[in-house]
């Protein structure tokens, strides 16, 4: 009796730390290829996203690719889809407002087709394989800078037989996630939270100031929506944050100013 | 899986330093919040086989350990490793093999059990959730990224591509081996540099907006750390996925054919 009540409460235990659908991911091959959910701003910001030509890249040959972009708003309404072709290993999107039905700030995806005669050319190198986008998102103020990139982080989405965006990620038990990181004194953060899955999602915002803890904020995002939690400097330095969340791997993006100068990284 | 840091010198005036904190990064929300464990900093100079201790740091009453290279005098493309350990580990001045590092995954949560790696130049900064599996240091493997993160650069912005490997098994010698950068269109190799063990191979790359770059070794595995900068305060650091992310499914299996498209056709 002992054993069996083991044996289900390690089955429990594995299924809150799968953070896609067990069913979906070990018993069925996806049906299309499968994008992090990613975030655009163009409110002070120009936002580029690289994009993987995903068979290109598998065969060493360039070949041609349509790149496919469906946008969403910061409520996770779909809001624009953008397509291109491109032949080359990595195309370079830049994401402007007319793709994005004037939305500035919210998610996307990135799905891959090739015709049929690629993909019966090359049928025995791709075999089982199912493509995943993670590509890169860039950031920059100033179009004489750089960009400050961050590489997908999570997401699990694809498209169905009529090209509706599906997503394999699940609620599961309440998970607390601690990034590695100090809040600096001086410095300014935005935290971007992207709800990859299609129900609700909460998160409640943790302040770690030496021995004490606080409850910063707690917020509600829709599938598919996108959130923005402001750190501002009088507030809070020198601390850590933690954020509560029914996702097994709740990560964000996070934009750190300090005067002229930001950084983009993930958590 | 438990995992190194690392501290690097990358030369031009960079410096990088590593966060952690004692919070578990990631967890089921009822589960121990905190985890106690100190760091031991160990190198190893490019013509030695040995491990030297650089230090050996506690948390102390601070939530946060902070290191950071200028403290250890490290030469340019030294790396000071930072394993965490238990606080009862009594740490050696010296090791041929360099020990495990303690994970710090306390349920089954999924955990990339990551510090933030950071780096600074004068005022300006840039930071990635970085670490080096501990699996990884036990294989010798190979190594094959693109350009990506190099895409939309302007003329006046230097880059850099800091491979860094560590490789925990007993070593004999120091052998010679080759950190190549070439053209992903023609195959053809515009530079290599010689990098050992237990260090990082830098390549400074021209600007290459124009011609789609991969980089490369057939001798052993690293990660790679692509460092963008100019003279006006622009500095981002990103690494890039391994080659097993382009995969939903069966990566290992993906990344196998990839590499093996790719490395029969470099030089």
């Amino acid at each position: 009796m002992n054993n069996l009540i083991n044996k289900i409460v390690n089955l429990k235990d594995r299924i809150d730390a799968s953070p896609f659908s067990i069913i979906q991911t070990k018993f069925f091959k996806s049906k299309s290829d499968v994008s992090d959910f990613f975030t655009f701003r163009l409110d002070e910001y120009e936002t580029i996203f690289i994009a993987e030509n995903s068979l290109a890249l598998l065969t060493a040959e360039t070949l041609n690719c349509h790149h496919v972009f469906h946008f969403f708003d910061e409520n996770g309404s779909p809001c624009g889809i953008h397509k291109v072709e491109s032949e080359d290993f990595h195309y370079k999107l830049p994401i402007d407002v007319k793709m994005t039905g004037g939305n500035k700030f919210g998610g996307f995806t990135h799905h891959v087709r090739y015709s049929e005669e690629l993909l019966q050319k090359y049928q025995e190198l791709l075999d089982d394989l199912v493509f995943q986008h993670r590509g890169y998102s860039g950031f920059r103020k100033d179009v004489n800078s750089g960009y400050s990139y961050v590489h997908g982080n999570f997401g699990g989405i694809c498209l169905d037989n009529k090209q509706n965006i599906r997503s394999f990620a699940r609620i599961r038990e309440r998970h607390t996630f601690s990034p590695q990181f100090i809040i600096k004194p001086n410095y300014r953060y935005d935290l971007i939270f992207s709800n990859p899955v299609d129900k609700e999602m909460r998160i409640k915002f943790i302040l770690i100031d030496g021995d004490s803890i606080q409850i910063l904020k707690e917020a509600r995002l829709n599938a598919y929506a996108t959130y923005k939690l402001v750190l501002d400097r009088p507030i809070i330095s020198n601390c850590n944050i933690a954020w509560e969340t029914n996702l097994p791997v709740g990560r964000c993006v996070i934009f750190e100013y300090n005067n002229e100068f930001f950084d983009v990284f993930h958590s | 899986m438990s995992n190194y840091l690392f501290l690097v010198n990358v030369g031009n005036d960079i410096a990088s330093s590593v966060h952690l904190s004692k919070f578990v990064p990631n967890r089921l929300s009822h589960s121990k919040p905190e985890l106690i464990y100190k760091v031991g900093v160990y190198t190893q100079k490019f013509e030695s086989v040995s491990w030297k201790k650089l230090d050996e740091v506690e948390f102390g009453k601070d939530n946060n350990i902070i290191l950071d290279s200028s403290n250890y005098n490290l030469n340019i493309g030294q790396l000071a490793v930072v394993i965490p350990v238990s606080v009862d580990t009594y740490l050696e001045d010296e090791y041929l093999t360099l020990i495990e590092p303690l994970s710090r995954k306390i349920d089954l949560s999924p955990t990339s059990e990551r510090a933030t790696i950071c780096f600074t130049k004068g005022d300006s900064f840039s930071s990635y959730q970085g670490e080096f599996p501990y699996q990884m240091s036990k294989i010798k493997g190979t190594f094959l990224t693109f350009d990506s993160l190099l895409k939309g650069n302007s003329e006046n912005i230097k880059t850099m591509v800091v491979f860094v490997n560590i490789h925990s098994i007993e070593l004999s010698e120091k052998q010679i081996f080759k950190l190549n950068m070439a053209s992903a269109t023609t195959k053809k190799r515009i530079s290599s540099q010689d990098y050992v063990y237990n260090s990082a191979g830098i390549i400074n790359v021209e600007n290459v907006n124009d011609v789609e770059i991969c980089f490369y070794s057939k001798d052993t595995l690293g990660i790679p750390i692509l460092i963008s900068y100019d003279e006006s305060g622009y500095l981002s650091v990103e690494h890039t996925h391994p080659p097993s992310e382009c995969f939903w499914n069966d990566n290992f299996k993906g990344q196998r054919i990839l590499k093996r498209e790719w490395l029969t056709r470099l030089p």
